[in-house]
């Protein structure tokens, strides 16, 4: 079994890197690697609650996070100073996450052999 | 007068910082697509600028889109067809 690490660094919405990511540790997930989920900058914001992308046009993707843990994807880290930088605590998110460090979060991602970013 | 389109995440592009240090009294600024989240921008060194201007506006489309709800009564929310209004009443429009 293989260990991948995916990093979200974008804002969902303004672009297709969220869905993206999201796609590809379901795959992954499914093909029963182990996964992370790292959400670092502005992808701490593809977490939020709340989210009605509808009336832009865009699919609804965010409901997706919820569904991670059928996939056997339970590791989700967020960078705590990235969420605290935009006003923005642990009870805005959609889904139960972990709350790292910079540092921490850097001790983790090195656990794992594959590393993508998005 | 210019209104001033910002697009991009202010958390980051320097857009939002350099788009106010280039506005006069009488400019509009207005946040679209990922620019919206500018909200959460209180602890910024950008916000006190903003707060100390007239005419800036937020798509609220935008703002649902991204779950974000809350906006402060400085920034006017604005639905698609008053941003078209909007463009016709500048001068000239900008888009960063």
């Amino acid at each position: 079994m293989q260990s991948i690490a995916i990093i979200n660094r974008h804002a969902p919405h303004g672009s297709s890197h969220g869905q993206e990511a999201l796609d590809l540790a379901l795959v992954a997930g499914s093909f029963g690697q182990e996964v992370g989920l790292f959400f670092i900058g502005d992808g701490v914001f593809q977490l939020l609650r709340q989210q009605q992308p509808e009336t832009i046009l865009r699919k609804n993707y965010s409901k997706t996070f919820a569904a991670l843990e059928f996939y056997d994807i339970n590791t989700i880290i967020v960078c705590q100073d990235s969420l605290k930088e935009r006003g923005l605590g642990e009870d805005d998110l959609s889904v139960a996450v972990e709350l790292l460090s910079p540092t921490a979060l850097t001790t983790r991602l090195k656990q794992f052999q594959h590393i993508v970013s998005f | 007068m210019i209104l001033h389109l910002l697009r991009s995440s202010p958390f980051s592009a320097l857009d939002i910082a350099q788009s106010l240090a280039l506005m006069d009294q009488d400019d509009g600024l207005l946040l679209m697509q990922d620019a919206v989240y500018a909200l959460q921008g209180q602890d910024q060194p950008w916000f006190e600028q903003l707060q100390q201007r007239q005419g800036i506006y937020i798509l609220k489309e935008d703002m649902q889109a991204r779950g974000l709800s809350h906006c402060p009564s400085f920034i006017e929310q604005v639905d698609y067809s008053k941003f078209v209004t909007l463009t016709l009443t500048f001068d000239q429009v900008v888009t960063w």
